[in-house]
C-alpha cells in the first residue's frame, strides 16, 4: 500500500490544512489520531521526564510537530514508535533549554513532584518515585527501552523502530535494564530492612 | 517474594502514572488547535496586543463554526484558543482568514478583554523565548487551578465561558459533588452557539451516574452508542458501570 498515513488522517501536510471530511468516511482524522495516542505521549513523557512540570508544553510540541511531519510518516511505521521519536527530540530540546534543571539522577523530593503526580494516591506516588530512582541508575538508552517495554508493553520490533536500533539491541538493552533495575530494587529493599527495627 | 515479582509489582503500580485527565486532554487539544489553526492563515504582525486579540478571535472562531477544526480536533474546544491574557502588553501576531474561504464575512467583534479567572488554567499567554519556539509553538504558563472559583461571566467570550464551566464541573465531580457539577451547567445553560455539547452532556451523564439517578444508565448507554469514537466514551462506560 503506497498511501501515506497523512492521507488517511486527513492532513494536507504541505499546506498544513486539516481536512475533516474523513471523519464521516471512516478514515482516521487527526482528532482521532490525537485521541488515540495522547495518553501514550503523556505517560511516556512523564516517565522519561519525571520532574518535567511543563508536560502540557511537551505534549503540545509533540503533536504539533507530528502534524507538520505527517508527510514523512509511512504506514510501515507504527504510530507510537513514530511519536516516540518526536517525543525524544522534544524532551531533548526541553532539557537543553532548561540546562538539565531537573536532573533525573537527583533523588526525588516529594515537595518537587509535578502536580499531576503529587495528586495521585500515595501508593502510586511511592511507586512512581521509587521506580524513578531505580531507573536513574540506567543510561538513557536502557531507560527508554525499559519504559517502552515494561510500562508501555511495546514489542521489541516497535521499540527498535522507535529508538532507531535493531531488535537484537533492544533485547540486549532490555535484559541489561531489567537486571540493573532488579539489582537496584534489591539493594533498596535491603537498605529498608536494615533501617527498620 | 523474589526480586522479579517485586519489580513486577512495582512496575504495575507505577504504570498508570502520567495518564492524562479529561482536563489535560481538553487543555492540550485547545492549545494544539490554536497553533494548528494559526498555521492555516496568512500571517501579518499587528502592533498592538488588543488589535491582535480582536482580530485573531474572529477568523478562528469563524473557521471553527464551519466545523472544519471542530472535526479535526474532536470537535469540542475549538474556541478555547481565544483565551488570552488581557494584561499582556506584548504584540501578538494577527492571523488573517485569507485561507478560510468559508468563514463568514462578518462576525461580532470579539471583546477586547477576556475574563482572567479560572480560565487561566486552560490557556494562558505565551511564555518568553523557548527552544521550541523555532517550531512557532505558543507556550502557555501553568496556573493554579481554582475549581471552585466563582464563575465570572462579565465580558467572557461564550466559548471561554463554556469551557471554564465544564472544567469547573469536572472538578466538582472529582470532589464527589455531582449536584454542584450540574448546578454549574444549569447556572447559565448552553450559550447560543454552544460548541462543547458533548462535553456538557458527558458531565451531566457522569453526574447522574454519580448521584444514582434512575435513568442515568440509559442515558449513558445512549451516549456510548452515539459517540463510540469519543475519548469520553470510556470514562462514561467506567463511571456508569456499563458493560
Amino acid at each position: 500500500m503506497t498511501n501515506s498515513l497523512s492521507n488517511k488522517i486527513g492532513v494536507g501536510a504541505t499546506a498544513g490544512v486539516l481536512s475533516a471530511s474523513q471523519e464521516s468516511t471512516g478514515a482516521l482524522s487527526f482528532g482521532e489520531f490525537y485521541n488515540a495516542h495522547l495518553a501514550f505521549v503523556a505517560r511516556t513523557a512523564r516517565r522519561l521526564a519525571p520532574y518535567e512540570n511543563a508536560l502540557d508544553d511537551v505534549v503540545q510540541d509533540v503533536f504539533v510537530i507530528a502534524l507538520r511531519r505527517f508527510s514523512e510518516f509511512s504506514e510501515g511505521s507504527p504510530p507510537r514508535a513514530w511519536l516516540f521519536g518526536i517525543l525524544r527530540n522534544v524532551l531533548h530540546k526541553h532539557r537543553h533549554a532548561r540546562k538539565a534543571r531537573c536532573n533525573i539522577r537527583d533523588s526525588v523530593d516529594p515537595e518537587a513532584l509535578p502536580d499531576d503526580v503529587a495528586q495521585l494516591a500515595p501508593d502510586r506516588v511511592h511507586a512512581f518515585t521509587l521506580l524513578t530512582e531505580l531507573l536513574a541508575s540506567l543510561d538513557e538508552a536502557k531507560r527508554e527501552v525499559f519504559v517502552l517495554a515494561e510500562l508501555e508493553q511495546m514489542t521489541a520490533e516497535e521499540i527498535a523502530v522507535a529508538t532507531e536500533t535493531r531488535v537484537t539491541t533492544v533485547n540486549s538493552r532490555l535484559r541489561d535494564a531489567r537486571q540493573a533495575v532488579q539489582a537496584a530494587l534489591h539493594r533498596h529493599r535491603a537498605r529498608d530492612q536494615r533501617r527498620s527495627p | 517474594m523474589n526480586d522479579m515479582d517485586d519489580l513486577r509489582q512495582l512496575v504495575d503500580a507505577a504504570r498508570p502514572v502520567g495518564e492524562p485527565t479529561d482536563e489535560f486532554r481538553m487543555r492540550v487539544r485547545a492549545r494544539i488547535l490554536r497553533q494548528v489553526g494559526a498555521a492555516t492563515f496568512a500571517t501579518t504582525v499587528a502592533s498592538t496586543a488588543s488589535a491582535g486579540k480582536a482580530i485573531l478571535g474572529i477568523p478562528l472562531v469563524a473557521v471553527a463554526k464551519t466545523g472544519m477544526f471542530l472535526a479535526v480536533l474532536g470537535g469540542a474546544v475549538a474556541g478555547a484558543y481565544s483565551l488570552k491574557n488581557p494584561t499582556s502588553g506584548s504584540p501578538e501576531p494577527v492571523y488573517i482568514a485569507s485561507a478560510a474561504p468559508n468563514a463568514p464575512a462578518a462576525l461580532p467583534a470579539a471583546p477586547t478583554q477576556a475574563t482572567a479567572t479560572a480560565a487561566a488554567t486552560v490557556l494562558a499567554p505565551p511564555e518568553p523565548a523557548h527552544e521550541s519556539a523555532r517550531e512557532n509553538i505558543p507556550r502557555t504558563k501553568r496556573a493554579t487551578p481554582t475549581p471552585h472559583a466563582a464563575v465570572s461571566t462579565a465580558k467572557a467570550r461564550p466559548l471561554d465561558e463554556e469551557l471554564r464551566l465544564i472544567v469547573q464541573a469536572h472538578a466538582a465531580l472529582r470532589d464527589g459533588d455531582p449536584d454542584r457539577a450540574r448546578a454549574l451547567l444549569d447556572q447559565k445553560g448552553p450559550p447560543p452557539n454552544a460548541q462543547l455539547g458533548e462535553e456538557r452532556e458527558t458531565v451531566r451523564i457522569l453526574a447522574g451516574c454519580a448521584a444514582g439517578e434512575k435513568n442515568a444508565a440509559t442515558k449513558a448507554e445512549q451516549f456510548v452508542r452515539q459517540s463510540a469514537r469519543s475519548p469520553l466514551t470510556e470514562r462514561v462506560r467506567r463511571a456508569c458501570a456499563l458493560k
